[in-house]
């Protein structure tokens, strides 16, 4: 490189690049004087020198790197004789930067102040305008539609508070999801996962947080059309067990039963009758075509109910409830005849034969060897004490002789049962009540003139019977019902509950033949029975989703048209033969089954629901909220 | 000096000893005498010779006490800087106490050396070189010091003078005194002409020295005490070239007659090897020829030697090898020269085969493009730096924040200037180098500018700095800059007897008292600034 | 390889992980249902004060704090490391909100002047280096006075000498806007040799007028055109290097106010 310029020290003198102004000659493209402006902006160079007076003379006094004495000396005043007209210094970059920062920043505050004041009510800006310094974005449609009347505090309590109070909020935590409630309302607490109380843990919410916040998945301000209810599958699996990333990838295989939680409240086995009841063929006109002969699944959801009992069962089995009767009371054998005569004539009318006999006679005791199990609850006796039962029960006979169905009312109160009696009782005619009640006393073999065929109550020569009418018979219920909830805290009073039960309940013996279909659970163990006259649904599950109308339209990738009556179901509910369906309803527990079914498997979802193929997000099956609607307050006037 | 004043000289006992006759007619003793040596009056307290000072004469006593201070003293009495590193709550104070006015100086600082126009100065010298720094208080410095008295007819500052050794001793008058300044030129020619002045000058260097250097040096480490006596003994003393060579060379520049072709020969490649030479002082370059010029391999500086390898191998085949290289003196040179035969009886036999392979580097293999930045150091002088200052023009942005930093670290003020020699897309700037021989030393009145006790890095003391000139001029590289002073309300100040605005000397002071080393440095942000000397192991291709 | 490529590359590859661990985490935070906007937010937060203090090092260069060039090199993949945070963090290129887009809009043009000055730094020293001078930007007034001076007394003499006065007013008429100030100022810019053409160009187009005598003139007074062409491209080159700072800092500045309201503005209506 060539050295064009001078570097010696008394031609070149110190470059200061903190100097805050530039010799105003130099900005005109002219030499800039040797000493620069002075610090306070005025120009430093209007004199070459200071001259000195030697003796009276004015020397030059310029330094010799400026180019030494000069040669035209000083005024004989004593002023420099090189001046020069001042320049206007002007200020170097550097401090032109630093200017121009603190304008842009000044013009930025500015800017801020003057909009958030306009933000405040009662201002002629309009619109956007006004909150520009504190937009975040646009509501969407819902939201902002109904929040427009009260703006911004509709949701930030903190807007339009005076400053210092509105600064101070910075530091206070804001309670968003409060104001959310203020609208949206679910069937349950709004900060609880799932709006749900879980009592027992599913899935593994030590990885969630115990109470939550809407602001947790939902943010606002993301434009008109924002999706603010779209939740991504990681924040659904982040409380839930697993952390997958897609169904098809790392979602959990379905529970081992799924989707047969608990067994069925209607005792049918799929399996026998599919391969072999129906097969009979005394009823083969009355066999269901197909699965949705029973099951309609076009319109279904998730569950898919099959036909009442009038459409698919009665045809085979509409017989079969009639037959079992329900036994109230029976004869049973006595200790000692302690019944008055005299009361029994009274009532009933002369015996038949020798009523002039004054002889005690000895019975022929036709009767039974004890009370039965519901006998003995309502008269509170052993079954098998004759001593206790024996006085207590002609008490009952001679009293229904006389009043006819009267002492029995009495009875099932003493007996625990306060109220239903209307129910328990109805139909029950009085006449036969006293009829069976005088064979009884008189100890009379009393028959029926004919064999009851229609429902009601009779009584026979042993037993007061009610016969159930036909399916749903609410008298039989209402016997079922109580024996299922009666309780007592006496031992002797639980043990005669608990045969009146087993024998009530018996699938095989039961009165009614109720419990030979309908399956009597208990939800916990020591909790109270239900009998499910209704087909049960899940309310438990109620968070998953799946619409079979949906699916019903489709070819599974066998071929095989889902909607095909007789093949479409099996796609994913195939029959397990080997299954012991009886065992299920051996006890109470609902849970403890096996299904006639095969358990779906992940691999039936799968085929479809995958990448590249159909949506496979959480929210496709899984609901977050439970119940979800809104309070008054969305469409209240706000005016 | 007038013709009487020699008269009287040759008078003396000490000149007298020494033989007229073996003067040539083209220089005799009175020529030197009249020439190369002045008479200098001292006062009572003056100061004669600092210590760490570098001097370029030497001293006889003609009348009066000296005295020379033998243990610790002040540093503030030579006019030193007797400030520390600064601590760090006064580095971060300088954020507010910079100032925005350039050279503001607080004038209260100032006058606390005593310095007085004392002594005459000689013919055609500066109006400012009779000033003087003095001790004030004799009594009590010689009440308070250990000093040791000399007298009429000692001899003093020789080595010094001879040497480019820096002045051992600090001597001031005790009483009113007057000297024989002799210059180096004058010593020169005394020594060479008289054997007996030689003999003596040679001893004292021998006795006080010699001894302990050639100790030092790692081709004479094992030598018994005998060998190495032997050695000294027969070692001989060279010098080439001028002691103030910046002034030779500062012509030889303005001239254009600038090249290794000018300058005094050592030894030539191709000649016989007749000693081993170790280099004491200045610089040497090591060139072979090379199509019609000389081209550089690498330059020499103290503690370097020259010939080994030729000797060693020639002692060792029995065969005689010639130099390989060509020695020429850049400026200046002092060598000791230790005589073949000396070597090869008492070093060579023993002697570990890697030192001298140690003291000779290989060189070549490289191109001439390798060797090009090398050239150019040697030429402008710049192998004499031990912290030039490079900047790689090809990563330096111009954006003058190490000038800020520099200025940031002394009150506002700049100490370099962003311009300089360039040298393809290197600028070897405008900072003091601070010199492995700093001539910028030379010829202070005050002792202002010094080596500084901290770190060894060139320095001026502001305070004591009369603002003559002399360093900035002496300073073959411009790195020098003398400043107008102001006040704190930016008036510049004025020396009121003579209305001439008051100069101080300043320059790069490698921060010596600053924590963190040079600012410069740290404060490019793109690593193109670096403080380097010229050594071959640090230019490597591209990167410094 | 050079000791600073050594060390650029090593901050660029710890900038990387440190951007990949910093999106693992907000990823986290989402999937744990907080909110990831919140820390990223106070991250890029500290990021550009850290960014900021740069301009802080640089006033503070009497204190001990480091080397710049280190501090350089941090800013700079700091700078994009604050890019990649700020989209960790708005999610988006473009946001909703009339302040949040003027904050978007600064953040930009900040990172755009600062990746422009970026490139402006690498380009010009070695073209500056490569013009054959070195020139101290403050002195070119000086320069250029100094040079119009010598062309004036070059054109004088000629006129005086030579009697002739063909190169005086060609001198007046176009010469002379040449040696006024610095031109071609976007030709140097952008690396064009319009400059030194339009120099040999007024050459050649005086020359044919003109005797021996005054083409010696002429020579000299082309010799002063080339190197005052050459202080040019100086000018142009080390003005964009000092300019630069004038767009990017103000820019700086207002962003920090501006992105100091969205602290305020978040804190107060969403956290």
């Amino acid at each position: 490189m060539t050295d064009t310029f001078d570097f010696r020290f008394d031609r070149s003198a110190y470059e200061r690049p903190n100097n805050k102004f530039v010799c105003g000659r130099a900005t005109e493209w002219g030499k800039p004087c040797a000493r620069g402006p002075n610090g306070d902006g005025t120009c430093g160079g209007t004199t070459e020198c200071q001259p000195y007076n030697s003796n009276g003379r004015w020397e030059c006094r310029r330094p010799a790197q400026n180019g030494g004495s000069c040669a035209t000396g000083p005024s004989p005043d004593g002023t420099c004789g090189c001046s020069l007209p001042p320049c206007v210094p002007r200020r170097s970059l550097r401090q032109f930067r630093w200017r121009l920062s603190v304008i842009m920043v000044g013009v930025v505050v500015a800017l801020i102040a003057v909009f958030t004041h306009l933000s405040t009510d009662g201002n002629f800006f309009e619109g956007a305008v006004r909150l520009a310094f504190l937009d975040a974005g646009e509501l969407t449609g819902s939201h902002s539609g109904f929040t427009g009347a009260k703006g911004c505090k509709a949701c930030h309590k903190n807007h339009d508070l005076n400053p210092s109070v509105w600064l101070a909020s910075v530091f206070k935590y804001n309670d968003l999801s409060k104001r959310c409630v203020d609208c949206h309302k679910f069937g349950g607490p709004s900060n609880s996962p799932h709006n749900a109380n879980f009592s027992t843990a599913i899935g593994n919410p030590a990885n969630g947080p115990e109470s939550t916040e809407c602001t947790m998945c939902h943010t606002e301000h993301k434009g008109v059309d924002a999706n603010i209810s779209g939740l991504n599958n990681l924040q659904c699996a982040f409380c839930h067990k697993k952390s997958f990333a897609t169904f098809d990838k790392g979602h959990p295989k379905f529970s081992e039963a799924f989707p047969h939680f608990r067994r069925t409240s209607i005792r049918f086995n799929h399996a026998s009758h599919l391969n072999k009841n129906f097969l009979k063929p005394e009823v083969k006109d009355m066999v269901p075509e197909s699965c949705t002969t029973c099951h309609q699944a076009s319109s279904a959801q998730r569950s898919v109910e099959p036909l009442g009992f009038k459409e698919a069962c009665a045809g085979c089995h509409a017989d079969q409830i009639a037959p079992r009767n329900l036994v109230v009371l029976n004869l049973p054998e006595f200790e000692e005849i302690t019944l008055d005569k005299e009361a029994v004539i009274e009532a009933c009318g002369r015996i038949a034969e020798d009523d002039d006999d004054d002889e005690e006679e000895e019975f022929e005791s036709i009767s039974e060897d004890e009370l039965n199990s519901i006998a003995a609850f309502l008269m509170n006796v052993e079954a098998d004490d004759h001593e206790a039962y024996s006085e207590a029960f002609q008490e009952l006979i001679i009293a229904m002789t006389e009043e006819g169905h009267v002492p029995l009312p009495d009875l099932l109160s003493k007996a625990g049962i306060e109220d239903g009696h209307a129910t328990l009782l109805a139909g029950l005619n009085p006449e036969v009540i006293k009829r069976m009640a005088c064979a009884w006393a008189k100890n009379q073999e009393y028959e029926l003139p004919s064999e009851p065929e229609f429902g009601g109550w009779y009584g026979d020569l042993l037993e007061l019977v009610y016969k159930p009418s036909g399916h749903a018979d609410p008298v039989l219920k209402a016997w079922l019902e109580m024996a299922i909830s009666i309780n007592s805290d006496d031992e002797d009073e639980s043990e005669r509950i608990a045969d009146m039960r087993h024998e009530l309940l018996s699938p095989g013996k039961g009165a009614g033949a109720c419990i030979k279909c309908h399956a009597v659970s208990q939800d916990t163990e020591d909790g109270p029975l239900k009998i499910e006259w209704n087909y049960h649904r899940d309310s438990g599950q109620s968070y998953q989703t799946y619409s079979h109308g949906q699916h019903l339209s489709l070819v599974n990738p066998q071929g095989v048209k889902l909607a095909d009556p007789n093949q479409g179901c099996a796609s994913c509910h195939k029959l397990d033969v080997k299954a012991d369906f009886a065992s299920g309803y051996s006890d109470f527990n609902a849970k403890t089954f096996k299904s006639n079914f095969v358990s779906i498997k992940k691999q039936a979802c799968v085929q479809c629901h995958t990448e590249g193929r159909v949506r496979q997000d959480c929210q496709l099956c899984h609901d977050y909220h439970k119940e979800p609607g809104f309070t008054d307050q969305v469409t209240r006037n706000e005016n | 000096m007038q013709d009487e004043d020699v008269r009287h000289l040759l008078e003396r006992p000490e000149i007298a000893v020494i033989d007229a006759d073996s003067f040539p007619d083209s220089m005799p003793l009175e020529g030197i005498l009249q020439n190369d040596t002045r008479l200098v009056r001292f006062n009572a307290g003056d100061i004669v010779v600092r210590e760490g000072d570098y001097g370029n004469s030497a001293f006889l006593i003609l009348d009066g006490e000296l005295r020379v201070f033998t243990g610790d003293y002040p540093q503030d009495l030579l006019g030193r800087e007797t400030a520390g590193k600064k601590g760090i709550l006064e580095t971060i104070s300088q954020i507010w106490t910079n100032k925005r006015i350039p050279e503001v100086r607080d004038t209260e600082r100032y006058g606390g050396q005593a310095v007085r126009r004392s002594g005459r100065g000689g013919r055609g010298e500066r109006q400012d070189a009779g000033l003087r720094v003095f001790v004030q208080d004799i009594p009590v410095i010689l009440d308070k010091y250990h000093t040791a008295e000399i007298t009429e007819g000692a001899l003093f500052g020789e080595l010094a003078a001879l040497g480019r050794i820096p002045r051992t001793a600090t001597i001031f008058a005790k009483s009113n005194a007057t000297l024989l300044e002799i210059r180096w030129q004058g010593l020169r020619e005394i020594r060479r002409f008289d054997d007996g002045f030689r003999t003596m000058v040679d001893n004292r260097y021998r006795q006080n020295a010699l001894l302990v250097h050639l100790r030092e040096t790692e081709l004479f480490a094992n030598l018994s005490e005998e060998a190495l006596d032997k050695v000294a003994s027969a070692t001989l003393f060279e010098t080439y070239g001028a002691f103030d060579w910046h002034v030779s060379y500062q012509k030889m520049r303005a001239t254009g007659k600038s090249g290794a072709a000018n300058e005094p020969p050592i030894a030539r490649e191709g000649e016989y090897v007749d000693g081993l030479l170790m280099i004491r002082a200045g610089f040497a370059q090591v060139a072979r020829s090379y199509g019609s010029g000389q081209r550089t391999l690498t330059y020499l500086g103290a503690r370097d030697s020259f010939g080994l390898k030729e000797l060693y191998q020639g002692w060792k085949s029995g065969q005689t090898i010639n130099m390989t290289a060509s020695l020429t003196a850049l400026g200046y040179v002092d060598a000791l020269r230790v005589p073949a035969a000396i070597l090869e009886e008492h070093v060579f036999p023993g002697l570990d085969e890697k030192v001298v392979a140690h003291a000779h580097p290989e060189y070549g293999g490289r191109t001439l493009s390798d060797d090009a930045l090398l050239e150019f150091a040697v030429e402008e002088r710049f192998i004499n730096a031990t912290q030039a200052m490079l900047i790689d023009l090809d990563k330096c942005v111009r954006c003058d924040d190490c000038v800020r930093a520099c200025a940031s670290t002394h009150g506002g003020n700049p100490r370099f200037l962003r311009h300089g020699k360039t040298f393809d897309h290197w600028m070897v700037t405008n900072a003091c180098m601070h010199c492995t021989d700093p001539v910028c030393m030379i010829g202070c009145p005050t002792g202002a500018i010094h080596r500084s006790q901290i770190g060894g890095s060139v320095v001026i003391n502001d305070d004591t700095c009369i603002g003559c000139a002399t360093c900035a001029n002496s300073c073959p590289y411009n790195n020098i800059r003398m400043v107008e002073i102001r006040s704190a309300d930016s008036h510049i100040l004025v020396d009121p007897d003579t209305g001439r605005p008051i100069l101080k000397a300043t320059k790069c002071d490698l921060c010596y008292t600053n924590l963190g080393g040079p600012a410069c440095v740290r404060a490019c942000p793109h690593d193109a600034l670096s403080r380097v000397d010229f050594h071959l192991d640090d230019i490597a291709e591209g990167e410094l | 390889m050079v000791a600073s490529r050594v060390r650029l590359l090593m901050i660029a590859f710890a900038a990387g992980i440190i951007f990949y661990l910093l999106l693992i985490e907000s990823e986290n935070n989402r999937t744990r249902l907080g909110s990831a906007a919140e820390l990223t937010g106070y991250w890029l937060f500290g990021m550009m004060v850290f960014l900021t203090l740069f301009n802080l090092r640089k006033k503070l260069s009497m204190i001990p704090l480091g080397p710049a060039n280190i501090w350089l090199a941090l800013h700079s993949i700091g700078g994009l490391l604050a890019l990649t945070l700020y989209w960790l963090h708005t999610k988006t290129l473009w946001p909703l909100g009339v302040y949040e887009q003027m904050l978007a809009a600064l953040f930009y043009l900040t990172v755009a002047s600062g990746i422009f000055g970026h490139v402006v730094q690498k380009i010009c020293p070695p073209r500056l280096a490569q013009s054959d001078i070195e020139v101290i930007f403050e002195r070119i007034p000086a320069h250029v006075a100094e040079i119009r001076q010598k062309a004036e007394e070059i054109v004088l003499s000629c006129s005086e000498e030579t009697r002739e006065d063909t190169l005086g007013r060609h001198y007046l008429d176009t010469m002379s806007w040449f040696f006024r100030r610095p031109r071609f100022f976007i030709s140097h810019m952008v690396g064009s040799q319009k400059g030194r053409q339009w120099v040999r160009q007024q050459d050649a187009t005086v020359r044919r007028y003109l005797n021996e005598n005054e083409k010696v003139w002429l020579d000299k007074l082309t010799e002063q055109a080339q190197f005052k062409n050459r202080i040019d491209l100086h000018f142009a080159l080390q003005s964009i290097m000092k300019s630069w700072l004038l767009i990017h800092l103000p820019l700086t500045a207002t962003l920090m106010v501006l992105a100091v309201w969205h602290l305020l503005v978040v804190n107060v209506y969403a956290l």
